[in-house]
């Protein structure tokens, strides 16, 4: 610890603290503007200035003393950037000397001489920094003077000079906007590419005031390129889903989570008049740091399409809206006589652990063994230890097979982090350091830390020591390998991976004192894989982070909806069917006599299928218990932006169970949530930032459904629901269909030419391309979330003159 | 009490009975206003290129003590502008029961698109009636919802019940005939 003086206080922070970090920890304020947390201090906007001295030491390496005997305090000559300078034992530093001031006042002047005078149409407008600094910091009092009459005179007007121009309008991708005018050079996003998801694409382009952001690449690459537009301190980047919906002060803001992924990022939902505009990343410290997705930040527009409000019903063939009394019975006439056991009820992938519960005990009472959620695994993934992103980082060696940077985009970051040997940061009174000295721009990636083998060369491939593409399908006889060569045996053969790579990762494995393995929906779906996997990971110790397809798998599984016997979510075999907030393929409907949905809007198998649906709510309206990928449980708070009349899956699930005349096991969150308390000591209050929660868990893996076609679904951060959003299709262009040369000249197939894969998901479009680094006999297609990582049955059509 | 207390009394009363009365034979005659008075809002247009002022920033809404105006914006077509620059205002309504007039949303418009105009006659029956949206409140818009609606029911044209010596020139292109 060192100890210095802030102004008057004195404070002791840990070694290597930025001056910055040490005047806020201290209650202090600085303006800054190029910092940002877990980025790089570069010095660069010159706001942070402050006045620094230390006492020195003298040849006799005692203090040189001042006449009063206390050492004497050597001021640098000239003001120093606080984010860039070490604090140092007897520092002293003054922020709110005049020279100081002077300093802020002048630099927040020349941050504004060439800004626009955008700020009504902005965006930004209301949440800049540069607005509150010019506010707080700038010369606004100097701006007049008096005159002999008393009356104040303008001395000098930011309006008086002729700005800089450049380029406002300049599209980065589809989802962001870039304004050169209004960029003061903070060199944010630049760094960010870099440093935080690992691939450089923004730069500065020419020198001095002509100095302008650009990219070579049209667009940026997706994945995590939304981040850009929380940290830009001013409204240069820009979300354009969100574009002119409203100024920021009018945003309804709801801190919750986001259930696309199951590493489950803090976000902030903005929305108003009852619809959700924006996604902004929330900080979350253990989870999220402060980036997220662009699929979590993007991928919302799906929520405002077509919403119901009012029940379907089928009438002659089309659904029509009906009152609930009407529904009810409809329900009620449809239900009678129908045997309990031959009821199924399924819930969709982002339900809360109360309505997994609630359908659970519904099950239980009904006595059917036809239950599920969407996306469950073959083999529970609360069978696995849960460990956290922090023992990510602790670790010295990581094994991940799958694909984070789609899985679970989140860890991807982490794993860059953990690339880079950076361990989380000491915390201050004001939360994450703002200026991190241990951060670097391009530091070096140690790729000696990271083995990946994945069914295709994924984004981590660039950063990993050993590396293998495997056949889709051959995790199990990975991890067999691996095992077999940690413990020094023979090795079974793995189609595609070398041997030498699996004895180098295995080597790798064992010489590192601490290990984390993370993988994903691939392994979980194959339950021998994950008994190899569990068994490595006792036998060996290692941390085990699984990537579920499912963002809510640990919740649900945990309540219970876990089916052992009965057909599960997806799969043939209830008389009846209920689904809540998801569609399966149109095969799990085979035999059923009556279909009901609870969506938020209609899907096409709805559509073709459903004899009733109501009106469901998203997971940005739900109240609720979530658990994520690590085991923590957080809480969903609603934003207010369900049509009046939606329902979650305990009052929808209330509704079709009464029509039934049937017991009702909860009719609201809260009884729901009391119940878990009870059985399961759920805390009934949660922090904030939620609470570890990791009870053990008795589940086997289930049997069948191994598929074992030969079209395997990719994983992707993207869902099949936020196709609907017109820009989303458009940013990702049509899905790709990879194959292998080889069995592309086999199926007469060629590099670009157009196609539609039939799957049990329905009939898509596709534009083959070729890769010869991925396993012959295997067509690749993206999962957008439906049977992610599976094999699965296809028929590929060629239209005719579908020839590139 | 004397009679001559009673005569100067009488006198006065007798005086004003023969002068010429202030009172305003409202609706017959219009209503002489000033003309800083605060009445119906305006969205003004640029005089050259007709385009809308209005920017659709909000800054009238925030600045609004009533809560009384809704703004919703959105991008301008570049080929077909309605306004200058980016943005527009798609959604622009005054509740103008929730509106004390207190000029505060024309202080705060940094385009000078919202000002308050003169007409005060209002009244109306039903609450949505008194939601004023952007057709309402448009430059080339004479008189409010209830007078238009009379209007156009008896075929005749608006009747506006004041009179101003000069419009302020704020309201760029507002004309009383
Ligand atoms: S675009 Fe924004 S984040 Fe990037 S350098 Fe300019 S001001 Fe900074
Ligand atoms: S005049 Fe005052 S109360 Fe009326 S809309 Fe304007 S700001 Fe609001
Ligand atoms: S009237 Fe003026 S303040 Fe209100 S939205 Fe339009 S430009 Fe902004
Ligand atoms: S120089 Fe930009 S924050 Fe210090």
């Amino acid at each position: 610890m060192v100890k210095l003086r802030i102004n008057d206080r004195e404070i002791e922070v840990p070694e290597g603290t930025s001056v910055l970090d040490a005047v806020f920890h201290a209650g202090y304020d600085i303006p800054y503007f190029c910092s940002e947390r877990h980025l790089s201090p570069i010095g660069a906007c010159r706001m942070c200035l402050v006045k620094v001295g230390t006492p020195r030491k003298g040849p006799d390496g005692e203090w040189i003393k001042d006449e009063d005997g206390r050492p004497k305090i050597f001021w640098f000559p000239k003001l120093m950037a606080a984010c860039t300078t070490r604090v140092s034992e007897g520092m002293v530093v003054d922020t709110l000397a005049d020279e100081v001031k002077k300093a802020q006042a002048g630099m927040v002047e020349f941050t504004l001489e060439n800004h626009p005078l955008d700020c009504p149409t902005c965006d930004k407008g209301g949440a800049c920094e540069l607005q509150d600094r010019a506010y707080e910091y700038g010369l606004f009092e100097k701006y007049y003077t008096e005159t002999q009459n008393g009356l104040k005179k303008v001395l000098y007007s930011r309006f008086e000079f002729t700005k800089r121009h450049a380029d406002k309008h300049h599209k980065l991708s589809e989802f962001i906007v870039l304004d050169r005018e209004r960029c003061i050079h903070c060199k944010r996003c630049v760094r960010y590419f870099e440093e935080i998801p690992g691939e450089e694409v923004l730069d500065f382009i020419e020198r001095g005031v002509h100095t302008l952001i650009g990219s070579e690449e049209w667009p940026l690459p997706a994945g995590f390129s939304g981040n850009i537009t929380d940290i830009c301190p001013v409204g240069a980047l820009l979300d354009l889903t969100a574009r002119f919906r409203a100024r920021n002060w009018e945003f309804e803001k709801t801190p919750t989570f986001d259930l696309t992924d199951a590493a489950m990022s803090a976000i902030w939902v903005d929305s108003r008049s009852g619809k959700v505009e924006r996604i902004r990343a929330r900080e979350h410290p253990e989870v999220n740091e402060i980036w997220i997705s662009d699929a979590a930040r993007f991928g919302h527009g799906w929520t405002k399409e077509g919403r119901l409000s009012r029940p379907l019903l089928r009438k002659d063939g089309a659904l029509v809206e009906v009152s609930f009394e009407e529904a009810a019975a409809f329900l009620s006439e449809r239900l009678s006589g129908v045997r309990p056991e031959a009821v199924g009820l399924y819930l969709a992938a982002d339900g809360a652990m109360e309505e997994g519960y609630t359908f659970a005990e519904a099950a239980k009472g009904l006595g059917t063994a036809h239950f599920g959620f969407e996306n469950a695994t073959r083999f529970p993934v609360s069978a696995l230890p849960a460990a956290s992103f922090a023992d990510l980082l602790a670790s010295e060696f990581a094994l991940v097979v799958g694909d984070p940077a789609e899985e679970m985009p989140v860890l991807y970051l982490r794993l860059q982090e953990f690339l880079k040997g950076i361990t989380p940061a000491p915390r201050y009174f004001h939360g994450t350091p703002i200026a991190d000295l241990r951060l670097e721009e391009r530091m070096p990636r140690r790729p000696e830390r990271l083995a990946t083998f994945a069914a295709y060369p994924t984004r981590l491939f660039a950063f990993a020591g050993v590396r293998g593409v495997y056949a889709p399908g051959s995790v199990a006889a990975l991890f067999e390998a691996l095992l077999a060569a940690m413990n020094g045996k023979r090795l079974p053969e793995v189609p595609g991976v070398s041997e030498e790579a699996i004895r180098e990762a295995a080597r790798r494995f064992l010489e590192a004192e601490a290990r984390t393995i993370v993988v994903g929906a691939e392994v979980l779906d194959d339950p021998e894989a994950a008994q190899a996997l569990s068994e490595i990971a006792r036998a060996k110790g290692a941390h085990v982070i699984a990537m579920p397809p499912a963002a809510n798998a640990r919740g649900l599984e945990l309540t219970g909806l876990f089916p052992e016997k009965g057909a599960g979510f997806g799969e043939p075999g209830a008389e009846v069917v209920f689904y809540y907030g998801a569609t399966p393929p149109a095969e799990a409907l085979r035999g059923a006599r009556l279909k009901v949905f609870a969506l938020p809007a209609l899907d096409a198998l709805a559509k073709a299928e459903a004899d009733l649906v109501l009106p469901a709510k998203t997971y940005y309206e739900k109240r609720g218990l979530v658990l994520n990928a690590e085991g923590r449980l957080l809480e969903l708070r609603p934003a207010p932006t369900a049509p009046a009349s939606a329902m979650d899956g305990i009052e929808a699930l209330a509704f079709v169970l009464e029509a039934f005349g049937k017991r009702v096991p909860a009719r609201s969150v809260l009884e729901a949530r009391t119940r878990l308390h009870e059985r399961l000591k759920v805390p009934l209050e949660l922090p904030e930032e939620g609470t570890l929660f990791r009870p053990r868990v008795r589940l086997g893996a289930r049997r069948g459904g191994e598929g074992g076609g030969s079209l395997y679904l990719r994983p992707t951060m993207w869902r099949a629901r936020m196709l609907k959003d017109e820009r989303v299709r458009r940013a990702l262009g049509e899905p790709r269909l990879y194959v292998h040369p080889e069995t592309a000249r086999a199926e007469g197939l060629s590099e670009g030419m157009r196609v539609e894969v039939a799957t049990p998901y329905g009939q898509t479009p596709a534009v083959v391309a070729l890769d010869e680094r991925i396993a012959p006999g295997f067509f690749q297609l993206p999962a957008f979330g439906r049977g992610t990582g599976r094999r699965v049955a296809h028929r590929i059509l060629v239209p005719s003159g579908g020839a590139a | 009490m004397s009679v001559m207390a009673l005569a100067k009394a009488l006198g006065i009363t007798l005086r004003h009975f023969f002068s010429k009365p202030v009172t305003i034979p409202y609706p017959d005659a219009p209503v002489p206003l000033k003309p800083r008075f605060h009445g119906r809002h305006v969205l003004t247009r640029h005089p050259d290129t007709g385009l809308e002022k209005c920017i659709g920033c909000s800054l009238c809404a925030a600045a609004c003590p009533a809560y009384a105006i809704y703004v919703e914006p959105a991008e301008n077509d570049p080929e077909n502008p309605v306004s200058i620059g980016e943005r527009y205002a798609k959604v622009y309504e005054i509740n103008m029961l929730r509106c004390i007039f207190c000029g505060n949303c024309e202080e705060a418009c940094p385009t000078g698109a919202i000002v308050l105009g003169y007409e005060f006659e209002l009244a109306d029956y039903r609450y949505s009636d008194f939601v004023y949206t952007k057709e309402d409140l448009l430059v080339d818009t004479v008189g409010s919802k209830p007078q238009r609606r009379e209007a156009k029911e008896r075929k005749k044209p608006v009747k506006l019940g004041f009179e101003v010596p000069y419009v302020r020139p704020e309201l760029e292109g507002v004309k009383y005939e």
